[in-house]
C-alpha cells in the first residue's frame, strides 16, 4: 500500500481543516496510507521566498529531511506549500554547496536530507498513484446532473520550472475526475486565472477584485459549484462571494476530496461539510443512491 | 506629481542580469502581452509591462521602490504567453531580492516572515480554541506542533538581529 506523510502546512489545518480530514478519508478508501508529518515548521512560500533564497532552502529542507526520517514521501494539499516544497528540493538536488548548507543546519537534530524524498501535491497522487477506472469502480453514489467549475491553483497546474508533470500541457485531472463522479464539467473563461489569494498581503482590494471577476465567469458559464485542491484558492473563492458584491446567490465552493467523498459513501460529517462557508447542498443534493 | 526623466541606460539591466535569472529579461521588447493575460493587471494600477519598460530603461530607483514588483503572485501566466521567453516572475523575484539588499521592503511582508521565524508558523496568532475543537471534531489531532527553534536558527543564520 502507498504511504504518504501529509505537510499539513499553515493555513489548512486553521482555516479549513475539513480539507484536511476529507483528504484523509479519501486517500484511505482508496487504499492510500496518510499520516501527519509533526513538529514541523513553515515552508516559506512567498514571504521567506522573497526575502532570502538561502533561508528559504533551508526550512523547505528540514520539511524534506523530516519526511526521509520517517521513510516516505510528502503529501502536501495546499498549492503554494506543494510549489515551495518541489522548488525546494529541485534546487537542493541541483545544489550541492546549498544542500551541505543545510545539511549542516540540520544536523543539531540528526536530520539529514539525501534527494531521496518525492513532494506531491493530492493532484499528482491522483494522476500517478490511483486511475480513473479504478476511482469509477469504487464510486457507489456518483452525481447526476450537476455541473461544475474545476479551478486548478497556479502552483499545482503551472509548468514552470518543470516541477509539475503536466508537460506543458494544461491539467485535466480535476475535470476528469468530476466526470467519473458522475458530474458534469463546464469550460468558463479565466479557467486558469489565478484566484487572487496570494494577494491578500499586499492588497486585499485588489485579490477580491481577481477573485469576483473568476466567480463571475464561472457563474456565466453556468456552473453550480467550484471544485477547488487548493486551501488558499477555495477559501479566497468563498470569501470574496460574502463580500455581497455578487448578489444573493452564492456557488459553493468544494474541496475535490470533499467532492468525491460523498460518491464513495463517506459519510459528510467525516468530510466536515458542515463547517464549509457557503452550503454545498445544492451539490449533495444530486447524489444518486441510498445514503445512509 | 513630481516627473522624473528616465534616461535610457543599461546599467540597471547589467546589474539585474547578473543575478540568476535575471538573464533573459534583455528579450523583452515590452509587447504587452504579459499584462493582457495577467489576471491581477485588468482595471488595475498593476502593469507588468510597465515594470519591465522602466527596467528596459533603466529607471533603477523608481522601480526599485515601487510595490508594483512586490504584486506579482508568481502564477506564471504571462510566461506562458510571452512569446520572448522572459521569465517576468522570475524577474520581479531579483527585482524584490535587489530591494531587499536596500532594505525597501513591504511592511506585510516584515510582519509574515517576523511570525514564521518567531513562531515557526505562520498562522498561531489566528488558530484559536474554536478552531482546535472543530479539529478535534474531525478526528484530527488539534495540537499543532512547530518547531521554532529551527525557524530561530534560520533568522540568526541568514538575517541581521534587527529585523
Amino acid at each position: 500500500m502507498k504511504e504518504y506523510v501529509l505537510f499539513r502546512g499553515c493555513v489548512t489545518p486553521v482555516r479549513l481543516p475539513a480539507y484536511e480530514a476529507a483528504t484523509i478519508a479519501v486517500l484511505e478508501k482508496l487504499g492510500i496510507n496518510i499520516s501527519p508529518l509533526n513538529n514541523t515548521n513553515c515552508c516559506g512560500a512567498q514571504y521567506i521566498e522573497s526575502l532570502n533564497e538561502n533561508a528559504f532552502l533551508a526550512l523547505g529542507g528540514r520539511i524534506l529531511a523530516l519526511a526521509e526520517n520517517e521513510g516516505k514521501d510528502i503529501l502536501a494539499i495546499c498549492g503554494a506549500c506543494a510549489g515551495s516544497l518541489k522548488h525546494v528540493k529541485m534546487l537542493l538536488d541541483r545544489r550541492k554547496r546549498a544542500r551541505a548548507d543545510v545539511n549542516s543546519l540540520l544536523d543539531r537534530d540528526g536530520l539529514q536530507y539525501t534527494r531521496k524524498v518525492e513532494v506531491k501535491h493530492l493532484l499528482d497522487v491522483f494522476e500517478q498513484d490511483l486511475t480513473l477506472s479504478s476511482l469509477e469502480s469504487a464510486i457507489t453514489n456518483p452525481y447526476t446532473n450537476i455541473r461544475l467549475a474545476a479551478h486548478y491553483g497556479c502552483h499545482v497546474s503551472r509548468p514552470f520550472d518543470d516541477m509539475n508533470s503536466t508537460s506543458g500541457k494544461v491539467p485535466t485531472i480535476i475535470d476528469s475526475i468530476i466526470r467519473v463522479a458522475g458530474g458534469w464539467p463546464v469550460k468558463y473563461e479565466g479557467k486558469f486565472r489565478c484566484c487572487g489569494a496570494p494577494l491578500l498581503a499586499m492588497d486585499d482590494k485588489l485579490a477580491s477584485k481577481v477573485g469576483i471577476e473568476k466567480i463571475r465567469s464561472i457563474k456565466e458559464a453556468g456552473a453550480e459549484g467550484i471544485v477547488t485542491a487548493c486551501a488558499y484558492c477555495n477559501i479566497q473563492l468563498s470569501q470574496v462571494q460574502l463580500g455581497g458584491r455578487l448578489g444573493k446567490s452564492r456557488m459553493p465552493v468544494i474541496t475535490l476530496p470533499q467532492f468525491l467523498g460523498p460518491s464513495l459513501g463517506i459519510l459528510d460529517e467525516e468530510l466536515g461539510m458542515h463547517m464549509n462557508r457557503i452550503s454545498p447542498s445544492r451539490i449533495l443534493e444530486s447524489l444518486t443512491g441510498v445514503r445512509y | 506629481m513630481v516627473r522624473t526623466r528616465l534616461i535610457p541606460s543599461s546599467s540597471f539591466i547589467q546589474e539585474l542580469t547578473t543575478l540568476a535569472k535575471g538573464r533573459l529579461l534583455e528579450n523583452c521588447v515590452a509587447c504587452g502581452m504579459c499584462t493582457a493575460r495577467c489576471a491581477v493587471a485588468a482595471g488595475t494600477h498593476y502593469n507588468p509591462r510597465q515594470i519591465m519598460q522602466k527596467i528596459l530603461v533603466g529607471a533603477r530607483e523608481p522601480v526599485l521602490h515601487s510595490e508594483q514588483p512586490w504584486v506579482c503572485k508568481t502564477c506564471h501566466q504571462c510566461e506562458d504567453t510571452c512569446q520572448y521567453g522572459v521569465r517576468l516572475a522570475d524577474v520581479f523575484r531579483v527585482v524584490r531580492s535587489l530591494a531587499i539588499r536596500e532594505n525597501i521592503i513591504p511592511a506585510s511582508f516584515q510582519k509574515a516572515a517576523d511570525a514564521i521565524f518567531s513562531d515557526g508558523w505562520l498562522m498561531k496568532d489566528a488558530y484559536s480554541d474554536f478552531i482546535a475543537d472543530e479539529r478535534k471534531e474531525l478526528g484530527l489531532s488539534s495540537r499543532l506542533s512547530h518547531n521554532k527553534r529551527y525557524t530561530r536558527d534560520v533568522r540568526s543564520m541568514y538575517f541581521e538581529e534587527d529585523g
